[in-house]
């Protein structure tokens, strides 16, 4: 009975399915016409041209004995646990313009963050990829300002980093092997991601001032007021941050690209799937095992954020 | 009226005024070239280094003096993105009428361009008036046209506009102040002692000079002719081919089965050269770009950089009014030189120095003949006279004068074949170049190096060679298609000779292909490789 009557109601309307359907057909054409595609070519030896050959599961198994690619998995991973802690400034700087009285400075806050959002993002990493400059980098004359770069050849002589760092030579950040990660982790510092602030600072103003002035009755400090009441209400949007984080992480390979290069620079220690998938297609000409790259990413992005949302619990 | 609609008003004003200028340039664009009257020809190319635009505008401007009724519209694209606009362009069947070809595989060449062949063959109308006149446009060229010959496709897609060479610029001033030459030594000991003096000269002075102006790009160029020259016996080996110039395809084997390795000493000679030139340049210069490299040059950081003809105009442009720039052919070490003489048959010669460029007609270019003139045109010794004027390049075609401020770029002739380098192909050049780094840092060096990369480069050589032999098979199965349509076209027509002269060719391409395809599986399982990735 329900049925009849809502396939009736379904019916009736039908002009209002029109208005969706050129956003259907976008969406299907731009996103899923090139993913259906690409999990097709998977299957195939295809160098980008009408010549293909079958070849079954070759190059997935071919991915799974992949040396760089399986290297590559390790270096994101690094990545994702880096940029895990580099949520934290965010968070901070959330609740620290939250908790500004004034309105009037809290916008002044709120717009001073958005600002930099109209600089390109790769104007952006080309002023990082200048301050890694060894010769006129600011990273490095920064080191040497403060005293940093003698602490580090210090410290390299004590823990044997093999000489990295050292007296008189200028420290190659981006063409040193064991710096690339570092480099990596270090770029964007203090890491305070506007759309991360923005979307913290979105969760705290959900907050009712009952809540506060329950937790001043109690005699709760900042700290414990964070700890307790504003961390605990913005999991959902750690939870959201982290789902896109990952997400992002694991796709993107522009830094690495722009900062290193195809190869992922000096011993291939800034290799990440995104740009081992890039390598074969344009590089090597490898269609084909590139889109069975794309589909093995797909899959790990795919179950890593059904862990997420089934283990980052949010308590309501 | 209120403030907010004031400002409301004003910006739809603006967008409104914006949208009428853009379609009143759209209709006088349509209109124009509605034109009947009017023929309009697009080229496009990523050639944006100083001067080139100014060279191909200073052709089409003499080309459209000659001919009225036709425009010619220049449309030079970033080299970043520039294979990939145009394989767009050639899909949505948008592209210009003349496309630089770069990056462009020969599946999409035959797919999407129409093959010159035939034209190459007759004279070229432009070389009237001139020796060239009876010549077919092909010899013409320099290079005899060898540059621009399709060996898989067996066609001529393009008639290319210039010629390059590798040389050392330098900072006359800088050098004279530091060195008290003018010019720099031809010979590579000399050379290495004038990069210490350099170095000495900044440590003693306090001044911020390099001796050479180093990034993943310039050095590149500048150490694979070192090391190349430590190769130069090795090619000549018996083992080797005989054939004076590397061979991929016997290179490959040779090496697996052990009759070169990296720790021979013409290798590890060579490595030994890169080493010490790395050690001139500013630390790190691996991970810098070239713009950095010209960058640290033109700021007088640095005495010398290396790089090709291609960046005289820019090099030029840049430095213009700050001091002048000397060029020079890289050094060489000579046979007599007690470190590296040993493995060196003597200077490298620039005879087999191929024509670069040269402009493809795409498939759906309304234009074909005003295209293919305005090419003639461009690669005839008139235009190319024109071109090389303003833009500096070399030129390609033979009676071309060289202006006197290119004379240092003309190819030696005089010399012996190079050796060979140690990346050839993406895997191989990959894995080298991600342990260059442990060659050239303050604490690396050979040993270093090849003990990092041995134990990829086997593998790297192995899947190089893997897709070298699929690519093999898929060109061997495209010839095949084509071999049956013309083996059907002859029976229609059996005694058209083209037709004949055709089919033969292609068959001994098959023929080859087929042989090379058998050669690298037996090689790779020799090795006790897959065949397959």
């Amino acid at each position: 009975m329900s049925y009849s009557l809502s396939r009736k109601k379904a019916l009736l309307e039908w002009r209002l399915y029109l208005f969706i359907l050129p956003s259907i057909l976008l969406v299907g054409l731009f996103c899923y016409y090139p993913a259906i595609n690409a999990i097709y070519h998977s299957f195939f030896d295809w160098q980008g041209g009408d010549f293909k050959q079958f070849v079954g599961l070759d190059n997935f198994r071919r991915a799974w004995n992949d040396p760089t690619l399986l290297h590559s998995f390790g270096t994101v991973f690094i990545l994702i646990l880096a940029n895990m802690v580099k949520m934290i400034p965010s968070i901070f700087t959330a609740v620290m313009v939250h908790r500004l009285t004034c309105e009037k400075w809290q916008y002044v806050y709120r717009v001073l963050l958005v600002l930099p959002m109209i600089i390109p993002s790769m104007v952006t990493l080309f002023i990082w990829k200048f301050f890694f400059d060894p010769n006129l980098g600011v990273l490095n004359h920064f080191l040497n300002r403060t005293g940093l770069q003698t602490v580090l050849i210090h410290l390299d002589h004590f823990c044997g980093w093999g000489g990295v760092f050292q007296t008189g030579v200028p420290t190659a950040w981006l063409s040193t092997p064991t710096l690339i990660i570092p480099s990596l982790i270090l770029w964007g510092f203090p890491w305070i991601g506007a759309i991360g602030v923005l979307i913290f600072l979105s969760g705290l103003q959900s907050i009712g001032a009952e809540v506060y002035e329950a937790a001043e009755l109690d005699g709760v400090n900042s700290f414990q007021k964070f700890l307790y009441i504003e961390f605990p209400l913005l999991m959902t949007q750690v939870r959201i941050s982290l789902v896109l984080m990952v997400i992002g992480t694991l796709r993107d390979f522009y830094l690495q690209f722009l900062l290193l290069g195809e190869n992922g620079g000096a011993g291939g220690k800034g290799m990440v799937p995104g740009l081992w998938m890039y390598n074969r297609a344009f590089v090597a000409g490898e269609f084909g095992y590139a889109c069975a790259i794309g589909i093995i990413l797909f899959g790990f992005i795919l179950i890593l954020t059904f862990i997420q949302n089934k283990y980052v619990r949010v308590e309501k | 009226m209120k403030k907010d609609q004031i400002f409301a008003g004003i910006g739809f004003s603006l967008i409104g005024l914006c949208f009428i200028l853009s379609l009143s340039r759209m209709f006088q664009r349509i209109s124009e070239e509605s034109d009947p009257k009017l023929t309009t020809i697009r080229f496009s190319h990523w050639q944006l280094e100083s001067g080139i635009r100014e060279g191909f505008d200073a052709v089409a401007q003499e080309y459209m003096r000659l001919h009225p009724n036709v425009r010619v519209i220049q449309e030079p694209v970033p080299e970043k993105i520039y294979t990939n606009w145009i394989i767009t362009q050639l899909v949505g069947e948008t592209a210009p009428d003349l496309v630089l070809l770069g990056g462009v595989t020969d599946e999409r060449l035959a797919r999407y361009f129409v093959p010159i062949t035939p034209y190459v063959n007759q004279s070229n109308p432009y070389n009237q008036g001139t020796d060239l006149e009876k010549l077919p446009w092909r010899e013409t060229y320099l290079d005899g046209m060898e540059g621009a010959y399709n060996p898989n496709l067996l066609e001529y897609y393009s008639a290319p506009f210039a010629m390059h060479v590798i040389r050392l610029f330098y900072n006359k001033e800088l050098l004279k102040k530091i060195s008290g030459r003018d010019d720099l030594p031809t010979d590579y000991d000399a050379f290495l002692q004038l990069c210490h003096q350099i170095q000495d000269y900044a440590q003693k002075s306090g001044e911020v000079v390099i001796p050479i102006a180093g990034s993943k790009y310039n050095s590149a160029i500048m150490v694979g002719r070192f090391f190349s020259t430590q190769t130069q016996r090795m090619v000549d080996r018996p083992s080797m081919g005989y054939l004076l110039r590397p061979d991929v395809e016997i290179l490959t084997p040779r090496y697996w089965e052990n009759e070169w390795s990296l720790n021979d000493p013409e290798i590890r000679s060579g490595l030994e050269m890169m080493h010490e030139i790395g050690l001139h340049m500013q630390p790190g210069f691996m991970q810098l770009q070239r713009e950095d490299a010209t960058f640290y040059f033109v700021q007088q950081r640095a005495v010398m950089i290396a790089s090709g003809s291609w960046d005289r105009s820019s090099v030029r442009t840049e430095t213009q009014g700050r001091f002048t720039v000397g060029v020079c052919a890289l050094p060489s070490p000579s046979p007599a030189s007690p470190r590296f003489g040993k493995y060196v048959l003597g200077p490298v010669s620039e005879a087999s120095t191929k024509a670069f460029g040269g402009f493809g007609i795409p498939r759906s270019s309304k234009s074909f003949d005003v295209a293919l003139d305005f090419e003639r045109f461009l690669c005839s010794r008139i235009g190319n006279q024109i071109f090389v004027n303003r833009s500096g390049w070399l030129p390609a075609i033979a009676g071309v004068k060289i202006p006197e401020e290119l004379k240092a770029f003309e190819p030696q002739l005089n010399g012996y074949p190079e050796g060979f380098a140690l990346q050839w192909s993406p895997n191989v050049k990959r894995v080298v170049e991600n342990e260059l780094n442990q060659l050239y840092q303050v604490t690396g060096g050979v040993d270093r190096f090849i003990s990092a990369l041995k134990p990829k480069y086997a593998e790297a050589l192995a899947e190089d060679s893997r897709n070298n032999i699929r690519g093999l098979l898929r060109n061997t199965f495209r010839m095949e298609t084509a071999f049956g349509a013309l083996l059907e076209l002859q029976k229609q027509d059996p005694h058209d000779s083209h037709l004949e002269n055709k089919i033969a060719e292609m068959n001994e391409n098959m023929v080859m292909a087929e042989s090379h395809w058998m050669r690298g599986q037996y090689d790779l399982r020799q090795a006790g490789y897959n065949t397959k990735p």
